[in-house]
């Protein structure tokens, strides 16, 4: 989640909650309010009621008072005459606007001005024990069934005549008045035995006398036990053993929350107004705050992409933000110049200044990048002599050369930047618009130009140079390719001595192939992929097969069978070579052994390499053989020409040691290596072994003939044996046999085979016989 | 006002004895109340002797009972006349009066008057006539008009004496007080008391000075 959005969040369940709980608290307090004033409406409403009721009733008591005191009427209803009394109750009845009006006469006679109006006997004494304890009386009563307001007043004449009964009718109209007044609703309710309940209401639903239906009856609940929204304040007004009279003043809460309402929706209104403006709000405060950083995560983006161009704009939103970007600005500055720095001790040569190899890469990549149709020719320039230049005028100056040397290749490029210092004495610079067919001419030119003497620090210094080139596009798309192919080329002139070497195609495959053999034959050391085979020797003076030449075989999982020639000279170059020695010194030896232990009288000689010449081998050879509990007779040691001449002084101090040690000694290859006579007189060696290369086709070529007889004469003469390998036909046999050659080996005797075949070989094998 | 009799044990029964004597007097009948005390304005009437059509009209020529209006007050408060008298109702206030009656025995009125109204008012049927004032209700009045010749009303002692010289057997008597006001009570004297009066004891209801209600009674009920 973003800093914006938690920002956002944050103040809006804030406010959110704070809304609630400010809409909430005024709800409540509404409903409070409303609740209260409810109820203080009831208390006043209540009093106008009692008021207004009492008023009413206090009009009719001064009206039946003037009435029963005239004149007119005490002469009417004493006048003995039913009709005239009745008549004259109606009028006055009408006169004070009553509803009803009974005469009752001290015989306890009822005249009344309505003639359905009965009144109880019970009820008519209790009224009139009560009217003459106090001079009359007055009240609210059940008759029939109406509620009436009623006086009884004495008719006096001065004494009393007669008793009257005045009332006026709680009706409909009288309760909407009272409602109009009170601004309450007001329900009426009486009940005596007789007539069981009468309700008058001002609610519309509830006027009916009659039997109430369910919905009714729970309105009526409801109103007078103050449920659901009434709420109801009930005033008692009579209570008498004939009947029980209450006035019910209710209030309808919902009347009361409907005023409200506007408040209500006012300040939902206003909330979620403050609300949304306080989102809004919050929206762009946390835009404010976060702007100056997302800012800054784009510039540190574009920094960690490698731009520091852009500056940060302090926009003063505040100090914080101020702050952050001065320090950003500084600190984009000195990552510029630091990276400027890294950039030219990354891509550049300290000592000469040319760029260095990872930088000819990248100028290389551009270049095909950018102009891909543009020819390229990639030299790499190697001075064969500066080892010997180094060697003998020290380090300095060959540094000075170096650098000199690299101004006359800049002098040529005329571009820095093309030039590269690859390796110690190694140069590498690309030509532009040059391809197969026009290199020529420059390589001569370079050739001249860089052989050509330079004087350092006095020293007249002449430089031999080798170049090897590759062309972009026709030998490969990629600068890392380019630049291999064009060392490929450079190994191969080197290898053959050229001043110069086009790349081939098909030299990289086999570099590859060179690596892929390079990188296997470590796993194949360590998981035995590798195995000896064995190929017999004839030991002509004794008439026996004697020894065996143990012989590495590889088989390649991809490339089948690898020869031992190619994948040891990798071995040579990798400095795996005492690995190797020291793996197949052993399975030799352990074979020795089994041989040895089984009878079997066959010495095994191993080939060593011009690595294995050094100084501490003969230590590991000897202590090797004591573990396999050998003697250095067991074992003969072949060592080629060419080993021995790569390092005399080292190889024959070895040689003179495994000597010492009781080995027999044999010069492998003999031929073709430019060893001298008097250098094999020096070396301690038992055995020359003449390279098959002379002995293949021995029987058809005469310069053969010559040179291996008189390679046997010689050797002989200085006290060497002689050993012929590539003997593949009987006469080449026969020949060698005659000329007193004392060892053969070949195919036609034996092919080198594994150590299993070779214990059933040798079993069976009898020598071909020869006539002299 | 009211004196208290000495002889307050005094009842017929001791009156009956005195009657024996045979002795033709003036005859003594004393009124008291529930409490024993003496009961003034009670009328009582011998009723061996009925007033006659030809005593009625003599009576009317006889002259005329006086109702005076004196204090805001009928003065006396009751008259006993003789059925067929004439009553004259001088106003001796200095404010006007409207004399009138609903009483079966006579309805009447006198319009608003001082001093003396134009003409008495012939009262020629017995029974009880209340007077009232129209203008003054707390004003009431009584007469009695006697179908009997021998009557008397009680003084302050509840004493009346009759001198009619007979001993009646049947008393008729009356009070405004008691508790049937509109009805003429009789009472047999077995035996008249040679020596004093004939006791009568009356219940009475006296009209207590109890004020009109003035305002509504805002519940009913106990």
């Amino acid at each position: 989640m973003s800093l914006r959005h938690r920002i956002v969040l944050f103040f809006l369940s804030l406010l959110i909650v704070s809304t609630i709980a400010t809409i909430g608290s005024v709800l409540l307090a509404t409903n409070n309010s409303v609740k209260t004033q409810a109820q203080s409406k009831l208390v006043v409403g209540k009093n106008v009621f009692e008021q207004l009721l009492f008023e009413r009733g206090n009009q009719l008591l001064n009206a039946a008072t003037v009435l029963v005191a005239d004149f007119g009427f005490k002469d009417a209803i004493t006048s003995n005459d039913g009709a005239t009394i009745k008549s004259a109750l109606v009028n006055n009845q009408e006169r004070i606007n009553a509803d009803l009006m009974l005469l009752i006469t001290l015989e306890g006679n009822i005249i009344s001005s309505d003639q359905q109006s009965k009144l109880d006997k019970a009820l008519l004494k209790e009224l009139l024990i009560l009217a003459q304890t106090q001079n009359g009386t007055s009240g609210i009563v059940m008759i029939n069934e109406d509620i009436y307001q009623f006086v009884m007043l004495p008719v006096k004449a001065p004494v009393t005549l007669a008793w009257t009964l005045i009332a006026t009718r709680i009706d409909k109209d009288f309760a909407q008045q009272l409602k109009a007044l009170t601004n309450l609703d007001v329900v009426f309710k009486a009940h005596d035995k007789k007539y069981k309940t009468v309700i008058v209401s001002t609610i519309e639903s509830l006027s009916t006398k009659d039997n109430l239906d369910n919905n009714e009856a729970r309105l009526l609940d409801a109103v007078l036990n103050d449920h659901n929204d009434f709420l109801t304040l009930p005033v008692e007004l009579a209570d008498s053993d004939f009947f029980n009279i209450n006035a019910y003043l209710n209030t309808s809460l919902a009347e009361s929350y409907l005023l409200f309402y506007p408040l209500k929706v006012q300040i939902i209104a206003i909330a979620s107004i403050t609300l949304i403006l306080s989102i809004i709000s919050a929206f762009f405060i946390a835009r404010k705050i976060t702007k100056p950083i997302i800012k800054l995560a784009d510039i540190t983006k574009k920094i960690s992409s490698g731009e520091y161009g852009e500056k940060i704009i302090d926009d003063h939103s505040s100090y914080e933000t101020s702050k952050l970007s001065e320090h950003f600005n500084t600190m984009q500055k000195e990552i510029a110049l630091r990276e400027e720095r890294l950039m030219f001790l990354a891509y550049n040569d300290s000592l000469t200044g040319v760029a260095n190899r990872s930088f000819l890469i990248k100028q290389l990549s551009d270049s095909i990048t950018f102009k891909p149709k543009e020819e390229l020719s990639i030299i790499r320039i190697y001075i064969d002599n500066f080892k010997e230049t180094n060697d003998t005028f020290g380090y300095e100056i060959g540094d000075n050369l170096l650098i000199a040397f690299a101004k006359v290749i800049i002098s040529y490029v005329d571009n820095i930047e093309k030039v590269a210092r690859i390796n110690s004495a190694e140069f590498a610079i690309i030509l532009h618009g040059i391809n197969e067919n026009t290199i020529t001419e420059k390589l001569i030119h370079l050739q001249t130009l860089l052989q050509h003497p330079l004087f350092v620090d006095n020293l007249k210094l002449k430089n031999h140079i080798i170049m090897g080139v590759s062309f972009y596009p026709q030998q490969g798309d990629e600068a890392e390719q380019l630049l291999r192919r064009s060392e490929i080329a450079l190994n191969h002139a080197k290898d053959l001595k050229l001043e110069y070497a086009l790349y081939q195609d098909g030299q990289d495959e086999r570099h590859l192939r060179q690596i892929d053999l390079i990188n296997d034959l470590k796993i194949a050391l360590e998981t035995n992929q590798l195995n000896i085979h064995y190929q017999a020797k004839v030991d002509l003076d004794k008439q026996r097969v004697s020894q065996a030449e143990a012989l590495l075989r590889w088989t390649h999982e991809k490339y089948g069978f690898v020869s031992p020639e190619e994948f040891i000279q990798l071995a040579e170059r990798t400095g795996l070579m005492p690995k190797l020695t020291h793996w197949v010194l052993d399975q030799v030896f352990k074979q020795a052994n089994t041989w040895k232990n089984k009878g079997l009288n066959i010495t095994i000689a191993v080939n060593l390499s011009a690595y294995d010449l050094v100084s501490d081998f003969p230590n590991k050879i000897e202590s090797l053989l004591h573990e396999q509990q050998l003697s250095p007779n067991d074992i003969m040691l072949e060592i080629t020409e060419s080993a021995v001449m790569n390092n005399p002084d080292i190889a024959i101090q070895v040689l003179h040691k495994l000597k010492k040690i009781g080995f027999k000694l044999s010069i492998d290859d003999y031929g073709t290596g430019y060893s001298s006579l008097s250098q094999l007189k020096n070396m301690p060696i038992d055995e020359l072994k003449i390279d098959k290369s002379f002995v293949l086709n021995l029987e058809n070529d005469e310069n053969d003939l010559a040179i291996v007889k008189s390679t046997i004469e010689l050797a002989h003469n200085i006290g060497l044996n002689v050993v012929a390998e590539g003997v593949e036909t009987l006469e080449a046999y026969g020949i060698l046999k005659n000329w007193g050659c004392n060892k053969l080996q070949g195919y036609y005797i034996s092919r080198p085979i594994d150590a299993n075949s070779f214990e059933s070989w040798i079993e069976t094998y009898t020598l071909p016989q020869v006539t002299p | 006002m009211l004196q208290r009799p000495k002889a307050s044990a005094l009842c017929i029964f001791v009156a009956m004895t005195i009657s024996l004597t045979g002795i033709t007097q003036p005859i003594q009948i004393q009124f008291v109340d529930q409490d024993n005390q003496p009961v003034e304005f009670a009328v009582v009437a011998d009723t061996s002797v009925k007033v006659t059509p030809e005593t009625v009209s003599k009576g009317a020529s006889k002259g005329a009972g006086v109702m005076d209006q004196i204090d805001m007050q009928f003065s006396p408060m009751v008259i006993a006349i003789t059925q067929g008298e004439q009553v004259r109702f001088p106003n001796s206030d200095n404010i006007r009066h409207h004399v009138y009656s609903f009483s079966k025995a006579k309805r009447f009125e006198t319009k608003l008057y001082a001093n003396q109204p134009e003409a008495p008012v012939l009262f020629d049927e017995s029974g009880i006539v209340v007077l009232g004032c129209n203008i003054h209700d707390s004003m009431i009045g009584y007469i009695f008009v006697s179908p009997w010749q021998h009557y008397g009303i009680s003084d302050d002692n509840g004493m009346v004496t009759l001198t009619s010289g007979t001993q009646p057997k049947t008393l008729a008597y009356w009070h405004p007080w008691s508790l049937t006001p509109n009805q003429i009570m009789t009472t047999e004297v077995k035996q008249w008391p040679s020596n004093g009066p004939v006791v009568i004891s009356l219940i009475l209801n006296k009209p207590k000075p109890t004020p009109a209600i003035k305002t509504f009674k805002r519940r009913y009920g106990s």
